[in-house]
Order: C-alpha cells, then sequence, then structure tokens
C-alpha cells in the first residue's frame, strides 16, 4: 500500500525523485494541483513532517509552487520541466556509465553496446 | 469523576452480586411460603422434606452471600486498580484519593446491599412462615417489642447508644479499609503478592488485639482496684472507639500512601 | 517549550537504575520513536509520564506540569498490555472513554471501528486478540490529546491492521501533538518518525531527526539500529 523506499537515503530525497519521474512520465501534468501535504504522507506512508520538507525542496527548486488559499500546483514553466529532463538524463547516464566502468566496460564499448539496443529495437 | 468511579465499580460488581443476592431473596420467599402449617402424625413427610431443603439451601446462600460479596469486593479493587485494568485507572484524570473514595463507597454499598438482601430474605421467611401458621400478629408483636426495648435503652443510657452507633459505623468502615489496606501490602512484595495480602492482614489483625486487649487490662485493673466498673466499662467502650477510629484513619492514610507512591504495576 | 520534558530523571529499583539521570525534550508536532532493547528503559520512562511510577529524582514535565489529572486529560496512553474490562462490550468501553475523557472524539471511534468492521456490541472478552488490540488502539487514537503514548501499537496484529494503523497514526497528526512510539519494529515505523530517541540501559544515546541520520550514516533507521544494539 506504500511507495517502496529504499534503505541509507533519506526519504524526502526518494519522494522527491518520485515525484520528478511522475511528473515527466505525465502523471502530473504542468499545472496539475497536487494533495495535500497530509493526503500524499498518508498515501505514501511517510511523516508529514518529511513529505512537507520533499515539497518545500520542490518548491524551492521551482518544480511545484504555492498559491496560498488554492494549494499547491506542479509548474508550468516548460523551461524548468526540459532542464529537468535533462538533469535526470545526466544521473542517470552518470549511474550506468560508472555501473559498467566497474564492470570493465570502456566508454567506446558503452556506446557500440548503446547502438546494438537501439538498432536491435527498431 | 467520583460518581462516574463508583458507577463503574457498581456495575461491574452488580453482575455476580445481584443474581446471588436475588436468589437469596428468593428463596427466603419459598422458605416462608413452605413452611409447614402444622407438623403431627398428618404431615406428609414430602411436604417437610421439601421445606428442609429450602432451608438447607436459605442457610447454604446465606453462607455464599457473605463470602462471595467479600470476594466480589476484593477482587474489584485488585483488578481494577493493580491489575492490567490499573494502565487504564491510572491514566483517568482523576486524583489518587477519588479512586480510593470511590472504592470504599462502592464496596461499602456492596455489603450494604448483602446485608439488605439478608434482612429482606429472613424477613420474608417469617413473615410467611407466620401468615401460614397464623401467627402474624406475634411476628408483629415480636419485632415491636424489640423496638422499644432499643428506644427505651437509648433514652435511658444516652451515651452508650451514641458510642454504640458510632463504633457500628466506625466498625463497618474500618472493616473495609483494613482489607484494602492488605491488599496494597501484599502489593508491594515482588512474589506471591496475594499470599502476602492475606499474611499481612493476619498480622494486623493480631497487632490490632494485642492493643485492645492491653488497653481492656488496664481498664480491668483500674476497674478492680478503684472500684470504677460502671464508669470503667463506659471508658472502655470510648477509648475502644477512638483506638478504632484512630486504626482507621491510619489504615485509610496507609492505603493511600501505598496507591499514590507506592503503584507498581506490572 | 518542550511538550514532553525529563530533567535529571532516575527511577532506581533497590539498587538497579531503569532510568540514570536522562535528560530529554521533545517538542509538539513530532512523530517520535523510542527505541531500546528489553530493559533499556523505554517502560519505564511511559510510566514515569503518565503517572504510574514516581521519580527516584529528577523531574518530568508534561506541558510544564508534573504527572496529575490534569496532565492525564491531555496524554493518551496505549500500553501493551490488554488494560480494557473483560465485561465491556465496545460500545459500553465507548462510553466509559465518553464518560471519563473530554476530548475523546465518538464519531471518530465509531468511523475507525466500522472501516475496521469490529462489531460494537460484542463483549471484549470474547474477542480475537487481534480484535482487541485493535479497539484499544481506536481508543487511544479516537482522544484529540496533546502527547499520545503507543507502546508496541503494531506488534500483535496482521499486516493489514499494521498499515492501517500507521496510517491512521499519520493522519491523526497535529502540528501541535506529540506522537511517541516505542517498538522493537523498526523497519516497520521509521518511516513514519521524525526522530529517534536510542535508550541503552536507562541513558539515553542518541536523539536526532531521522532524515539526516540516514543521510549522515548512509543506512535505515533499522541498520543504524542494530549497528549501535549489536551484541
Amino acid at each position: 500500500m506504500e511507495w517502496e523506499f529504499k534503505k541509507g537515503v533519506p526519504i524526502y530525497m526518494q519522494i522527491i525523485e518520485k515525484m520528478e519521474m511522475d511528473l515527466l512520465s505525465g502523471k502530473y501534468k504542468p499545472g496539475d494541483k497536487l494533495p495535500s501535504v497530509r493526503d500524499m504522507a498518508m498515501e505514501a506512508g511517510v511523516n508529514p513532517n518529511t513529505m512537507q520538507k520533499a515539497f518545500s525542496e520542490m518548491e524551492r527548486s521551482g518544480l511545484i509552487y504555492t498559491e496560498r488559499t488554492a494549494g499547491r500546483f506542479v509548474t508550468t514553466d516548460h523551461g524548468r520541466i526540459s532542464a529537468l529532463k535533462s538533469e535526470l538524463s545526466v544521473k542517470y547516464l552518470d549511474e550506468l556509465f560508472e555501473t559498467l566502468h566497474s564492470l570493465g566496460f570502456t566508454d567506446s564499448e558503452i556506446l557500440s553496446a548503446v547502438k546494438e539496443k537501439c538498432e536491435g529495437e527498431e | 469523576m467520583l460518581g462516574k468511579l463508583i458507577k463503574y465499580d457498581l456495575k461491574s460488581m452488580f453482575r455476580s452480586l445481584l443474581p446471588v443476592c436475588g436468589a437469596f431473596i428468593v428463596v427466603g420467599f419459598l422458605a416462608g411460603i413452605s413452611f409447614p402449617n402444622t407438623i403431627d402424625s398428618d404431615t406428609t413427610s414430602g411436604v417437610v422434606l421439601l421445606w428442609g431443603t429450602i432451608l438447607f439451601a436459605l442457610i447454604a446462600l446465606t453462607v455464599a452471600v457473605s463470602i462471595i460479596s467479600l470476594i466480589i469486593v476484593i477482587t474489584r479493587f485488585y483488578k481494577n486498580l493493580l491489575g492490567n485494568e490499573g494502565y487504564l485507572s491510572f491514566t483517568l484524570p482523576v486524583t489518587t484519593g477519588t479512586h480510593l473514595a470511590a472504592k470504599c463507597i462502592s464496596g461499602y454499598i456492596a455489603f450494604a446491599l448483602a446485608v439488605i438482601s439478608g434482612i429482606i430474605s429472613y424477613g420474608l421467611f417469617a413473615v410467611f412462615a407466620c401468615a401460614r401458621t397464623g401467627d402474624l400478629d406475634e411476628i408483629g408483636e415480636f419485632f415491636n417489642g424489640i423496638f422499644t426495648a432499643i428506644a427505651e435503652f437509648a433514652s435511658a443510657q444516652m451515651h452508650y447508644a451514641v458510642v454504640f452507633v458510632l463504633m457500628a459505623i466506625v466498625s463497618t468502615i474500618m472493616a473495609l479499609i483494613k482489607i484494602y489496606f492488605s491488599i496494597m501490602i501484599g502489593h508491594q512484595a515482588s512474589d506471591h503478592k496475594i499470599l502476602m495480602s492475606f499474611v499481612a492482614y493476619i498480622v494486623i489483625t493480631i497487632i490490632e488485639s494485642v492493643i485492645s486487649n492491653i488497653i481492656g487490662m488496664v481498664f480491668i485493673g483500674v476497674g478492680v482496684f478503684a472500684s470504677l466498673f460502671g464508669e470503667m466499662t463506659f471508658a472502655f467502650a470510648v477509648t475502644t472507639l477512638i483506638l478504632n477510629t484512630v486504626l482507621t484513619i491510619g489504615y485509610i492514610f496507609g492505603t493511600y500512601y501505598l496507591l499514590n507512591n507506592r503503584l507498581n504495576l506490572e | 517549550m518542550a511538550l514532553l520534558e525529563l530533567r535529571q530523571v532516575s527511577k532506581r529499583y533497590g539498587n538497579k537504575s531503569a532510568l540514570d539521570c536522562v535528560d530529554l525534550q521533545l517538542e509538539e508536532g513530532r512523530i517520535v520513536g523510542l527505541l531500546g532493547p528489553n530493559g533499556s528503559g523505554k517502560t519505564t520512562l511511559i510510566k514515569l509520564a503518565n503517572g504510574l511510577l514516581r521519580t527516584s529524582n529528577g523531574a518530568i514535565l508534561i506541558d510544564g506540569k508534573e504527572p496529575s489529572p490534569e496532565t492525564k486529560s491531555i496524554v493518551s496512553y496505549l500500553p501493551d498490555k490488554d488494560s480494557l474490562p473483560d465485561w465491556m462490550k465496545v460500545d459500553d468501553i465507548i462510553n466509559y472513554y465518553v464518560d471519563f475523557f473530554a476530548d475523546f472524539d465518538v464519531d471518530r471511534a465509531k468511523e475507525m471501528l466500522g472501516s475496521l468492521n469490529i462489531d460494537s456490541k460484542m463483549k471484549l472478552g470474547k474477542m480475537s486478540k487481534g480484535t482487541r488490540e485493535k479497539v484499544r488502539l481506536i481508543l487511544a487514537m479516537a482522544r484529540k490529546s496533546k502527547i499520545y503514548f503507543l507502546d508496541e501499537p503494531i506488534a500483535g496484529v496482521d499486516p493489514a491492521a499494521r498499515d492501517y494503523i500507521l496510517k491512521t497514526i499519520i493522519s491523526n497528526y497535529e502540528p501541535n501533538a506529540l506522537v511517541i512510539i516505542s517498538t522493537h519494529l523498526i523497519a516497520d515505523v521509521e518511516n513514519v518518525l521524525d526522530e529517534a530517541v536510542f535508550l541503552r540501559e536507562g541513558h539515553v544515546v542518541l536523539h536526532q531527526n531521522v532524515q539526516e541520520l540516514i543521510e549522515e550514516k548512509g543506512k535505515s533507521l533499522d541498520g543504524y539500529f542494530r549497528e549501535v544494539f549489536a551484541c
């Protein structure tokens, strides 16, 4: 029923990760109203203060904004959203490269492997 | 809050107490109406046997009501304050003094109920038995006679009457609080708490006897030497009253102190 | 001002110390885990706060006051003992709570009983242990108190009920209330905690925000606990 969380990484960071993915995947569209902190905390199975911290961070980084009486909304700033997309692609590529490097792959080997994969999917 | 605590005490105790007292009264009534009018060669043995059985049941119930009411009061105190329920009781927004007062009042009411049901039961027995043998008037006269005698004595010896009444009140309170005090003392033991409560009760009773015997001997001694029997007897009665009152107050404070400062729920 | 404060609190039994010179301040608006092995002093601390025990030394203050009927009216306690009378029905014990606790929310209690399908006409003594635990928890959570002490709230129930209980704790959250959860099942509750307090042999060895701790140590609260209390 609750969201799955990894051990060893602060929950609020994992919440932000998940919400960033939901944003890019279209689960939350630009301008969508977000549920209240309490409702999201209940859904996620986490402490409301933790959820609040995640929301505050996302507000600080411009992904969501608060309209005092109306609630919290996903940003409509498409520039910000594409910036997020780039951030995440860099992050996951970094992770991929780090993993494959540790398995002994060189950069060019990685590049060939990626090409093969793309061709295989056509 | 005090009233509410008493309410729940009585609710809990009456579950077992009312049926037993009810049965007691019913059997007393039955003993009365089944009373054989006459006992002669014509009376069937069946009739006498029936009444005899009912009478036996009445006596058994008399003993039972006495013992059961005692067990009910003790159990209520123990379970509600010192057992697992204590975790609920002592987190109520109520002072320890209120808890103790509630237990004293509800315990008193429970015992009073047992006594009253006894009076009603035997009263019904007497009235209906006499109704059957046609001696109803005699009963009336009998009770009248007792009341008149008491009234005469009371007006003639007012001071004795007062002491007597006060003694009755103090003794009943003392009996109840002595039980609670013994339970609290036993609760202090780390093991065999119930056994230690009995031991405490016995020890307290022995100490009481020793003290009152000493006082008694003093008064007898003075009475003998100074030939003041009448005055000494009255002085003895008053002194016993004072002693019991002091002991009762002591038991109340002792019980309160242990309940308030030495509570140790497991 | 701290809602719950312990100032140099000690509790001794003979020559054994259950709590030894403990200083602790817990603020409102937090859900705090009181964690430690058996005999570490968790239950003693909770009993002291509830006025079930007297301190040997030091002062324990609830909203600035020593334990008294006044503090008891703003503290809701869920003990790990089966503390409800057998002979009462659920309806009876609800009336009991209404009678004694001004902050008891009857509607909330009935709503929770309903969503857990608990028959209010059933006698407590006739219920299964798990159902009785749920009733006790509902009664404790249906009070609008300032401090909640939950002693092993999820230990005796099935996993589905555990989820419900944790969700109820989250949804009950009030910015001016303090919830203290004492438990062995750290992994199950750590996502719900703001702060963790580790107790060992009557001493507080840790009091920290859980997210900070995870970031610092790079492991879960449960993992770090096992490290600290490794045998």
